[in-house]
């Protein structure tokens, strides 16, 4: 009995004390929640039209209330990544105007690594040549996430080390982290492309970096990869050749329209099933006669692609798709039928 | 000079073409989701729309087939905004009827240049 009393008595205390102390939590969250809502939109319009004029930065450099530097530099970056081109450019110089640049430099010194990653990460996005010699010597970071970032950054600059770097760091890590360099790799401009071709053709021993080279050609459709692509495209290792079937089907030349009918014939369905959907993004209609052969192919996704294909050849190609739906054998009926109905749902 | 519905769920996107297109002189129109973009093309008959493909309630694509199906808002040219030129998007956007289309990140000078071009356009047409 006096156990029960002294629970209810305990339990009430803690509603007492608990539950106001959580209202009050939430109220003070709002209120600096609203405060810094408050700030933001007080500051916005000068960081939109720091586009317009770049040294306009007067207004953020004054009459600063504790915080507000942050919060500036968090609106320059979200501002910075929406951004490319001449605008960006000009964002840099505003970076570099208002000191950004410099307190990031410095912050890939702190003894917190997590500042340190901040700073590797924002110094990509602010894209300031000054910051290129602390970047490298981020790249030494015992932090592995700190390195990563940093290499990414150097990436983000254009600058030629960074790029040896970041392919090297591609190479040599886990697929996970070199799909995730890929998308660094995919922004950056042209004059990438010489180093890749030939860092391809090199990866004779080591099947991770290769497929993620044929990954970048294609995506990046990169002409000069259009013979290494054929080429592996025979390779003996299906996981290259379903990846090279894809890239060709990217690069979007249609050269590679010949190897790619033969490669549906290939004894693995993934790489019948991607030399497909290559031939349908090709668009050359040599292509339409051996794909109605795929209607009939033993596996869903290899006829599901060829009558996909058909479709985005057009005419021949959905001549064949409708007599297919309504003649033969039950799955090239099927995987036509199912096209062309999806097609006019619009789906 | 035009009016052009904007549509966008991210207010930061939102914010910044808005301030753009204004800078050159074009009034705007801003929706934050796909049901919202559809309604204002509707009821506001606009000169152009830009349209983000991911956004709530109703996606890019679908604003686009339901544009393209109605009488009074399929002949409004469209331009797709999406992120890294999935190669997809961009065929899914062209293929429905889209004007055209400009990756994210932008650059204000290709998004002007490509708004220039389909309104003239549709002048002509």
């Amino acid at each position: 009995m006096l156990e029960a009393i002294y629970t209810v008595i305990a339990l009430q205390i803690i509603i007492l004390v608990f539950v106001p102390y959580l209202i009050l939590r939430r109220w003070v969250v709002n209120l600096i929640e609203r405060y810094a809502e408050t700030r933001k939109s007080h500051f916005e319009p000068h960081v939109l039209n720091l586009l317009n004029d770049p040294t306009t930065t007067e207004p953020l450099e004054s009459n600063l209330r504790p915080g507000d530097r942050k919060l500036i530099k968090d609106l320059l970056l979200q501002q910075a990544t929406q951004l490319k081109g001449e605008d960006r450019r000009k964002m840099t110089a505003v970076f570099e105007k208002m000191g950004y640049v410099k307190n990031e430099m410095a912050a890939l010194r702190s003894r917190r690594w997590w500042r340190r990653l901040e700073a590797a990460i924002n110094l990509g996005i602010m894209q300031s040549q000054i910051s290129v010699a602390a970047l490298i010597h981020a790249v030494k970071d015992p932090v592995e996430d700190v390195r990563l970032a940093a290499v990414r950054a150097l990436g983000q600059l254009n600058e030629p080390r960074g790029l040896q770097l970041l392919l090297d760091t591609m190479e040599e890590r886990n697929h996970w982290t070199g799909s995730s360099i890929i998308e660094t790799l995919i922004g950056m401009g042209p004059e990438i492309n010489p180093e890749i071709v030939p860092r391809l053709q090199a990866t004779t021993n080591n099947i991770n970096a290769r497929l993620l080279y044929v990954q970048l050609c294609g995506l990046r459709k990169i002409a000069e990869a259009l013979e290494p692509l054929l080429w592996l495209l025979r390779n003996p290792d299906q996981e290259t050749r379903i990846s090279a079937a894809r890239a060709l089907g990217q690069l979007g030349d249609i050269s590679a329209v010949k190897s790619l009918i033969d490669s549906l014939d290939d004894k693995t369905w993934e790489v019948r099933a991607q030399a497909a959907k290559a031939l349908g993004a090709l668009g050359d209609k040599q292509a339409v006669a051996k794909l109605k052969g795929s209607l009939s192919d033993d596996n869903w996704w290899v006829r599901h692609n060829a009558a996909e294909a058909l479709y985005r050849l057009g005419g021949e190609g959905i001549e064949v798709l409708r007599e297919t739906s309504h003649l033969g054998e039950e799955a090239p009926r099927n995987a036509s039928a199912q096209v062309l109905a999806e097609r006019a749902l619009g789906v | 000079m035009a009016r052009i519905l904007i549509a966008d769920d991210d207010s930061g996107s939102l914010k910044l073409l808005d301030f753009r297109l204004k800078s050159v002189g074009h009034e705007t129109i801003l929706a934050a989701d796909g049901g919202k973009a559809l309604e204002l093309a509707t009821k506001e008959d606009p000169d152009l729309i830009v349209l983000d493909v991911m956004m709530p309630v109703m996606d890019g694509f679908q604003v686009l087939r339901k544009l393209k199906a109605r009488e009074e808002t399929k002949n409004i040219p469209v331009i797709m905004l999406t992120s890294k030129a999935q190669e997809k998007d961009v065929v899914s956007g062209l293929e429905g009827g889209a004007t055209d289309y400009v990756t994210k990140p932008f650059s204000f000078a290709e998004l002007n240049a490509r708004v220039n071009r389909a309104l003239a356009s549709r002048r002509q047409n």
